[in-house]
């Protein structure tokens, strides 16, 4: 929606479009309780937009000599043009001009509708820092006169890049929310697969790489039913049911992956899938193919060495090699800053000093990682572990 | 079968400060709510918000004050329509009302003649 405001007023005013946006919602929300939704929501809310929109043009009087062609660019199939609409606008905030994190942030903000706070928490930064790299990045548009339009050839496939790192991320933060009673926020995933599907289904942006992401997605996305119970509660993969997972999404994720495989890029998102395809066709966790997704692991290493990733490396080397090789490679990362508030790093340090019988350790780290920002399950989860680990005196 | 107004008061706040992907999840909500009753509700309207008119009488001739009534913490903000068979059932249905979050509910049965 937000998309279709920006192709009609131009991306110079985008803020005028994200505010109207904003008011429409606010609107919808104060009638639709009560009168119920209308049969086409969206329309609606352009509608209203737009209406908001033109009157705050008709106050501006730089704009005056404006107005007809802006009463000609509103006609009445705006709808049909939202698929289109989105993908470019998520071309637009993924524009070489603007700083990498500045894209992402953008786009999420712009094309997925997510709050500063919740940008800030899904890149690990603080809010006000996320906000003003936002407003940097609108003025950049502005100042450059960025066009909304798709961009072609060789232009084309670097910008992909782009946007297929903010779905990821986007995907992730549905994927494993990082605070608060709700462990995952599934519309946040289902709204990134979809992003993804768009994407790959566009005639210019149908490239392996692009599968190789949605077949990520959708593998990860099948683990979603087992992933927390009706209680609420956080099933870590080992102790998951895997009867649970979907095999429809299963299925679909392992044709994208050979559809991945047409040509011969190989990409991170074609490692990560093929890692999530061995958990996907192993019968159990014990009978996982843990050297395979190890060596994946590696030469993902070798092709991004990020401490998250470091951090997964660790735990398939522990599956493959023992929980010693798991603790060598932690001890690589475990003072990197990226890490500082990231509870996963203490809990698995704690989960492998606990298979080699040293309690007094595990405990220590469970303890450490109680003290970083996590959601209420995983709090709980922690507890339980600290329950078995040893004795411990709660705060 | 018996009708009940359900009316909805509200302080105001209300939704300040969400984001728009907050608002389209309540949105959401409130459209699930819907749904869940199964057309129990038979109409429904928002109120205007910020305006209004109350009329007294004082020495014997009407007086009108206008709104809005910022005298009043919360303020009357819409209303609902519902068929049920009794006030349990209603005070079940307003209970699960995304509203709940936002005010308070008052729920009375339409006297019938």
């Amino acid at each position: 929606m937000l998309a279709t405001l920006t192709r009609i007023f131009g991306p110079r005013r985008l803020d005028l479009a994200e505010e109207v946006v904003e008011d429409a919602l606010v609107k919808a929300l104060e009638l639709w309780p009560f009168q119920g939704i209308p049969e086409n929501p969206s329309a609606w809310l352009i509608q209203v937009a737009k209406h908001r929109a033109l009157d705050a043009i008709r106050r501006e009087a730089s704009l005056a000599e404006k107005l007809p062609d802006l009463t000609r660019a509103f006609p009445p199939e705006d709808a049909g043009h939202f698929a289109d609409d989105e993908l470019t606008m998520m071309f637009l905030c993924c524009h070489p001009a603007l700083a990498r994190e500045t894209r992402i942030a953008l786009t999420l903000k712009s094309v997925a509708g997510f709050s500063v706070r919740e940008i800030a928490r899904a890149f690990l930064a603080e809010e006000a820092a996320i906000a003003q790299r936002l407003v940097r990045g609108k003025r950049q548009i502005r100042d450059r006169e960025i066009q909304f339009e798709m961009p072609i050839g060789a232009e084309l496939l670097a910008r992909l890049d782009s946007v297929l790192e903010v779905l990821y991320l986007f995907f992730n933060e549905g994927y494993s929310a990082h605070e608060g009673e709700s462990l995952l926020r599934q519309d946040l995933c289902e709204e990134a697969i979809r992003l993804a599907r768009l994407v790959a289904g566009h005639p210019t942006t149908d490239v392996p790489r692009t599968h190789a992401l949605l077949a990520l997605l959708l593998l990860q996305a099948s683990r979603l039913p087992a992933r927390v119970s009706a209680e609420g509660e956080l099933f870590l993969m080992r102790d998951q049911d895997r009867s649970l997972w979907d095999r429809r999404l299963i299925a679909k994720g392992l044709a994208h992956l050979d559809r991945s495989a047409t040509g011969d890029e190989l990409s991170s998102y074609h490692l990560q899938a093929g890692i999530a395809s061995h958990h996907a066709i192993a019968a159990s966790y014990a009978e996982t193919d843990w050297q395979e997704i190890g060596e994946l692991y590696e030469q993902l290493y070798a092709m991004d060495p990020s401490p998250v990733i470091a951090l997964n490396r660790a735990i398939a080397l522990s599956r493959w090699k023992g929980p010693e090789a798991g603790i060598a490679a932690l001890s690589e990362i475990e003072r990197h800053p990226a890490l500082a508030h990231y509870h996963l790093l203490p809990a698995t340090l704690g989960e492998l000093w606990s298979e080699l019988g040293d309690t007094e350790r595990a405990a220590a780290y469970y303890r450490a990682a109680l003290e970083r920002p996590c959601t209420g399950p995983e709090r709980r989860l922690l507890q339980k572990k600290l329950g078995i680990a040893g004795p411990v005196i709660l705060a | 079968m018996p009708q009940y107004v359900l009316l909805l008061r509200d302080d105001r706040e209300g939704v300040a400060g969400f984001s728009p992907e907050e608002m389209q999840k309540l949105i959401q909500r409130y459209g699930d709510w819907r749904r869940s009753l199964q057309n129990k509700v038979v109409g429904g309207q928002k109120l205007k918000d910020g305006e209004g008119h109350v009329l007294r009488k004082q020495a014997g001739k009407a007086a009108v004050t206008d709104g809005p009534f910022t005298e009043a913490k919360e303020v009357m903000g819409g209303f609902f329509i519902v068929e049920a068979d009794n006030y349990n059932q209603v005070i079940e249905l307003a209970k699960t009302c995304p509203h709940m979050d936002f005010g308070s509910i008052e729920v009375r049965a339409i006297e019938r003649t």
